[in-house]
């Protein structure tokens, strides 16, 4: 009897939290007029919303350019976290605690602070208006690092001298021997990294004014609070799906591991 | 197959040297065991012959070429690691393969050697299966494998054995001991368990604290052990050491002045009277003396504790702080509690100096 007390309020709250989301969805399928009500299911099913977007703002090819940044960006921060990871976690020389704790540091920074230092710089490099932009900053974050770090203590030092033993060099170890076995944590560093790129908005806008290399977050900002949309609730929430659907099929694919890693680490998100 | 060479190793962490001068001199094809307490150095000797320690002064060779700066993959070594250090995600087959696969032979040859070392160790069923599904001595069997098919000019192991419950260890003891004979690869062994050391090696190499104590085959390091260390250390149960006096009539009375033993014509000629440590083997005490041998001597006991093992029967009893063992006969019978006569053979007799703990040589006068 308590349990079904619990599930019931537990329920409740899920419907709670999801509700929202129902809502945009079901709205953003459903005729203009009829959006003002309260709903579960589309009213005057249509799929009207959406091919007015379409028509209206080249959403297809941000979500091409949404797609190719957060790929890269997470690539390269699987990649080059996770061997500044293993050379922190694994190889003792000069420095180390140190450059770890400054790592640590760098997370206290909030994002706005670097803001215009960044900015500066890519002006500098004749970055803005191009995808070096928006990849390379975002390839390291410390986030990734103290991850693969905690991670790669774990292992025992046993795996990594045998495998030296049998002549792989460090890459090798890292990504021959160690990445195979971590799959979770590389999970978890990935979905978070691909997120974050995903649904950063401030930095493209700042950097990138070429619609036909906006990303998807920036295009939709722009539009549906820029005035594009023509004050057209339903438009704005059928890019508002547009662009949460991606990042909800993938968090539903690997949601497993994301869950997995996240209690083997200790951390919350 | 080769030669090692251990030249006057140090091992240095700051202040403190884990190694400390140790120098080694192993034949071709010996199973020499690296054996000592935790923290004595041991490990860290065999991570410096594997080339995963560097050498903080010293040298090493192996066969006639100095290898100080060799990486372990050219070192021509396979090691064996304590907790198997198999690949997780690779299968048995593959597990084996991975270093020959890095070496760059053929495929075909490949797929000869591992199937020829999974014969071996007795693998070949499992060569498909991944390493999860194996039980502990199965992976133990793979890493042997994975040692065995890089066909090294020397074998390492690294307590390998410590995982295993105990009687898959005394297989596994004779197993390797087998192979090791059988494919005549020099080896070296670490092992914290003198049973261990005492059954498979040719030689012993007994540590503490970053020190070598002796270097000898296990009989004479049973024998003759060079020290107080090697005497409490080899052999189970351990050697009873009694700290006392011998008198001008040659009459040994340790410090509580309780027990007395008569040692005329059993000490070595050096010794003359004053402090002395008296070392005798619990299997080196009797519970009668039956045959009238002269070398008995009757002391009177009154014992603790009896621990029936059905090979042996272990008596313990108090003297001064020391517990002293005695391994009896099964059929001796003997009572806790009651004043018994033991009979310690004279002739078995070790002496120590109690101040530097070394053995007091020379011929019994």
């Amino acid at each position: 009897m308590r349990k079904a007390i619990l599930y019931i309020l537990l329920c409740l709250f899920a419907f709670v939290f999801l509700y929202p989301f129902i809502w945009m969805v079901s709205a953003s399928l459903s005729e203009e007029r009829s959006i003002k009500d309260i709903v579960l299911t589309p009213v005057h099913f249509t799929f009207e919303q959406y091919t007015k977007l379409f028509q209206s703002i080249p959403i297809l090819g941000s979500l091409a350019n949404s797609l190719i940044v957060a790929t890269a960006v997470t690539a390269g921060v699987l990649i080059l976290g996770s061997m500044v990871g293993y050379a922190l976690a694994r190889h003792r020389f000069a420095g180390r605690n140190a450059i770890f704790y400054l790592i640590l540091f760098t997370m206290t920074l909030p994002f706005q602070l670097t803001l215009i230092p960044n900015y500066i710089l890519m002006v500098e490099f004749g970055w803005t208006n191009s995808f070096a932009a928006l990849i390379i900053p975002a390839m390291l974050n410390a986030f990734a690092i103290i991850l693969f770090r905690q991670h790669f203590m774990s292992i025992p030092q046993d795996l990594i001298d045998a495998a030296r033993i049998d002549g792989c060099n460090e890459l090798r170890i890292l990504f021959q021997v160690l990445w195979p076995i971590s799959v979770p944590t590389l999970i978890t560093v990935g979905i978070i990294t691909f997120m974050t790129s995903w649904n950063e908005v401030l930095w493209p806008i700042i950097v990138i004014r070429k619609e036909s290399l906006m990303t998807m977050p920036q295009l939709v900002t722009l539009y549906a609070v820029g005035g594009r949309s023509l004050g057209q609730i339903g438009m704005k929430l059928a890019s508002a799906t547009m662009l949460a659907m991606p990042i909800i099929i993938a968090y539903l694919i690997f949601q497993k591991y994301f869950i997995q890693s996240m209690a083997n680490s200790g951390l919350k998100e | 197959m080769a030669e090692v060479k251990v030249i006057n190793f140090i091992k240095r962490y700051g202040d403190v040297d884990a190694v400390s001068n140790l120098s080694l001199d192993i034949k071709d094809k010996e199973f020499v065991v690296l054996c000592g307490p935790s923290g004595c150095g041991k490990s860290t000797t065999l991570r410096m012959i594997a080339g995963l320690e560097d050498i903080s002064s010293g040298e090493l060779y192996i066969g006639d070429k100095l290898v100080n700066s060799v990486a372990p993959k050219d070192r021509d070594i396979a090691m064996v690691f304590q907790n198997y250090a198999l690949y997780p995600h690779m299968t048995v087959f593959q597990n084996m393969a991975f270093g020959l696969k890095l070496k760059k032979v053929p495929q075909k040859e490949i797929q000869q050697r591992v199937e020829e070392a999974a014969k071996v160790v007795g693998l070949e069923p499992y060569l498909k299966r991944k390493p999860g599904t194996l039980s502990g001595g199965q992976r133990q069997r793979v890493a042997l494998g994975r040692a065995i098919v890089r066909n090294p000019r020397v074998f390492l192991f690294d307590e390998p054995l410590s995982n295993l419950d105990a009687k898959l260890r005394v297989q596994m003891r004779m197993e390797i001991s087998r192979l090791q004979r059988k494919l005549g690869v020099t080896t070296i062994y670490v092992t914290h368990d003198q049973t261990e050391a005492m059954t498979m090696a040719d030689r012993i190499a007994v540590m503490k604290d970053g020190l070598l104590q002796q270097f000898d085959t296990p009989m004479n390091m049973y024998n003759y052990p060079a020290n107080l260390f090697v005497a409490g250390f080899i052999g189970s149960p351990a050697m009873n050491l009694i700290t006392g006096q011998v008198d001008e009539s040659m009459e040994f009375t340790d410090v509580t002045q309780k027990f007395k033993i008569q040692l005329q014509g059993y000490l070595p000629s050096s010794v003359s009277k004053g402090a002395m440590v008296l070392g005798v083997r619990p299997e080196n005490i009797h519970g009668d003396n039956g045959l009238n041998i002269s070398s008995y001597s009757p002391i009177s006991i009154t014992p603790d504790a009896i621990e029936p093992m059905g090979s042996d029967s272990f008596l313990y009893s108090k003297i001064g702080d020391h517990t002293f063992i005695a391994r009896l006969r099964p059929e001796t019978h003997i009572s806790t509690g009651q004043v018994t006569t033991l009979f310690i053979d004279r002739s078995k007799l070790h002496f120590f100096n109690p101040e530097t703990g070394e053995r007091i040589t020379g011929n019994k006068q």
